[in-house]
């Protein structure tokens, strides 16, 4: 029986791989000489222990024999903490303070505490070794009463003063992308809600008005204000809860899109959609339901009367602005499909839908009495989401292509823009303060930003604040010679290829980053501050390896296990030794400051 | 009204993938019964890298906060500080135990796992 619960056991200990404690901590005591006896802690592989967690104290304070001194050996940095990597040597020494002789036995408690690299912080382990010592050939200890009573310090040799703490920085970066992330949350509603009301100007709207206006009218004459009104808002949530519907479907759907959205090619893809929805904002072609299908759904509705009706009449009507808005509400859907998200695809469409429906209930009220008069100024409202689409597909594509050339791409579409509301038309007539110079003062300036765009592209800026720093004679020598020189990551994937690389750069300091592509982290890192040029500048003096987690593989677990890394990301400093200098470990993302002061900080 | 702005704000609180731990082991296993879902424990303490590792990297992966809310509602139990319900056991921490909505046990992890490890963790247990 006591067999069959071992087994269990170590069959357990091997599924979830990592030892015991009683393995990975085996303390020894040892008598070394008369005076001193000498603790060892055998520590399993990837097992490490805390500094100051580590004590010593006398078990028996009262035996009259007592602990002179205790001393260990020094501690090393593990990712901003003292530690032990190997056994610490700690050597106590005796004394006695009376008058004690012939073989004693004396009790050290110890208590420890510490990590296995792989994973697992152990809890706080205390023990009392005992060990029989000869009394009679102690040294008499200066008998001083208070050294009896109370346990003596650890003295350790002296330690140089230990890197600041790292984890306060981190949960200050943290608190921030919080508040950021909880802002944009709020910023989705509202733009969603903004793009709905812009959607209730287009012309796409006009097919729900008859249906409304008829709805109303349905029901009787001397219908008062207030029933239209909850007449129309009921209209308006059930065609909200059409749009909430294909919001969750994206959202459900979209999660697996989100890898999908990394591939160059699925986002030239759905650029090129982009500009194809785009196009048809600019009418040169039609997204509609047949006229029949419509007019007969009109014609329903007449016949239609109570509040069900009026839900089944918004349900329904959503379907058929459906295609007409179809660009940009497929826009909006993209977009949370990407996010993943089924909650926030329901609540941004709740908020578009209910945007665009907030015209609809004033017309609904007054039962068609105001409602928005058709003309030009609808197509350009069609024409500002045309634009704003094609604004869309270039910030896609510009995932994957040259800065430069995503700037030339913004500033083509400027200077569109600029051309067609008018920047070079002559103002008619003796028109000094009217509407129509402002229009063309707006098109001028953002033809010329379009037009720098375009040249600052074309002569390599990457900076659209700053297109035209090509041009500027000092910034421009500065600028490429320093993005000539810059290294870049020598991108790896097992262990020996990184010892390859180790003993190939013998004599120069070796910087490597862990890093995967399902680690949002390691992106940031990546974008933020491996891009930063400043951080390029100082990276310089470090060969650069990156080590290739994404397959999670077992040479992805093995490189991993061997440098005691949990996942990335992660990023490793080697010496012209090539020996790891580990008070330089960094693990999660930093901002290009901070990682500037770490490598300031490396010695 | 101010229903409606009451429920718009419990769902955009749910909406963004900031992980949401219970605030207790009893309060989880309560809202994993009204919501049908599994608790998954976590117990860690201070002075964990480990630990620190899952929360700062692992939980704030969009991905594994929404596979986590998905299936299960998260508690943390520092093991220092809090009350230890019985059969929670750890050689050390990070330890995850997975439970059904009655508090029957139905898997454990111990230590830390990256993203992809934690996230086959999860499926396996979320059946």
């Amino acid at each position: 029986m006591r067999l069959l619960l071992f087994l269990l056991f170590s069959l357990n200990v091997w599924a979830v791989g990592f030892l015991q404690p009683d393995e990975a901590f085996k303390p020894k005591i040892s008598v070394i000489d008369n005076n001193t006896v000498g603790i060892e802690i055998e520590l399993g592989e990837m097992i490490y222990l805390y500094e100051n967690k580590l004590k010593v104290e006398d078990a028996n304070p009262k035996d009259g024999i007592d602990f002179a001194s205790v001393t260990m050996n020094k501690a090393v940095d593990h990712e901003g903490e003292r530690v032990f990597e190997t056994s610490p040597a700690i050597r106590i020494k005796l004394s006695k303070s009376t008058d004690v002789s012939g073989e004693q036995s004396i009790g050290v408690k110890l208590s420890y505490q510490g990590c296995s690299s792989a994973g697992l912080c152990y809890e706080p382990i205390e023990t009392v070794l005992k060990i029989t010592i000869d009394a009679t050939k102690l040294t008499e200890g200066s008998s001083s009463n208070s050294s009896i009573l109370k346990a003596p310090a650890v003295e350790t040799t002296k330690m140089e003063v230990s890197v600041p703490k790292e984890e306060v920085k981190a949960s200050e970066t943290d608190q921030i992308a919080n508040v950021i992330q909880g802002g944009s949350l709020w910023f989705i509603i509202l733009s969603f809600f903004g793009f709905g009301l812009l959607l209730a100007l287009t012309p796409c709207v006009f097919p729900m008005i008859p249906i409304i206006s008829s709805v109303i009218v349905a029901q009787g004459a001397g219908l008062g204000t207030k029933k239209a009104f909850w007449l129309s808002v009921v209209y308006v949530l059930s065609m909200a809860v059409a749009y909430t519907i294909a919001g969750i479907l994206a959202g459900l759907f979209g999660a697996n899109l989100q890898a999908a959205f990394q591939t160059p090619w699925i986002i030239t893809l759905f650029s090129l959609v982009f500009v194809a929805l785009a196009m048809s904002m600019f009418d040169l072609f039609e997204l509609q339901i047949p006229n029949a299908i419509q007019s007969r759904i009109t014609q329903l509705s007449g016949k239609r009367s109570g509040i069900v009706g009026v839900a089944i009449m918004g349900f329904l009507s959503a379907l058929i602005v459906g295609p007409c808005v179809a660009a940009p509400l497929a826009g909006a859907l993209i977009y949370i499909g990407q996010t993943g998200d089924a909650l926030l695809g329901g609540v941004a469409l709740f908020a578009l839908s209910i945007g665009m429906g907030i015209p609809l209930v004033a017309v609904g009220t007054s039962a068609g009495k105001f409602m928005p008069r058709p003309g030009v100024w609808m197509d350009s409202v069609k024409s500002i989401f045309g634009v704003m689409l094609i604004g869309v597909s270039i910030w896609m594509i510009s995932r994957i292509i040259d800065e430069n050339i995503s700037m030339m791409l913004w500033g083509a579409l400027a200077v569109f823009v600029a051309i067609n509301i008018g920047a070079l038309e002559p103002i008619s007539g003796n028109c000094i303060r009217c509407p129509q110079a402002n229009k063309k003062a707006l098109g001028i300036i953002i033809l010329l930003y379009g037009m720098s765009l375009l040249l600052g592209g074309m002569s390599g800026a990457k900076d659209p604040l700053h297109p035209l720093d090509p041009f500027l004679p000092n910034k421009e020598l500065a600028v490429s010679v320093a993005q000539n020189q810059h290294k870049t990551f020598e991108r790896i994937t097992s262990i020996e290829e990184l010892e390859a690389i180790l003993v190939e750069n013998k004599g120069k300091k070796v910087m490597v980053d862990f890093y995967a592509d399902w680690c949002t982290a390691c992106k940031e890192l990546e974008e933020k501050t491996f891009s930063d040029e400043r951080v390029k500048t100082a990276m310089d003096s470090y060969v650069l390896v990156q080590v290739d987690l994404t397959a999670n593989d077992d040479a992805a677990k093995a490189i991993s296990s061997k440098y005691g890394i949990f996942g990335p990301p992660a990023i490793l400093f080697f010496d012209e030794n090539s020996r790891r200098i580990n008070s330089a470990d960094i693990v999660g993302f930093k901002e290009p400051q901070e990682f500037l002061k770490h490598l300031g900080e490396i010695k | 009204m101010s229903k409606i702005i009451l429920a718009l704000a419990v769902m955009a609180s749910c909406a963004f993938a900031e992980l949401k731990w219970a605030v207790s082991y009893d309060a989880a296993l309560a809202q994993a019964a009204k919501e049908k879902k599994k608790v998954m424990v976590m117990l860690s303490k201070e002075n964990c890298p480990a630990c620190e590792y899952m929360n700062d990297v692992v939980f704030e992966e969009n991905a594994v906060a929404n596979e986590i809310h998905k299936s299960f509602v998260p508690v943390h139990i520092d093991i220092h500080k809090d009350f230890i319900p019985e059969g929670l056991g750890y050689i050390g921490t990070p330890t995850f135990h997975f439970l059904d909505a009655k508090g029957k046990k139905i898997g454990r992890h111990d230590g830390g796992a990256n993203i992809p490890t934690f996230m086959g963790i999860l499926g396996k247990y979320k059946k």
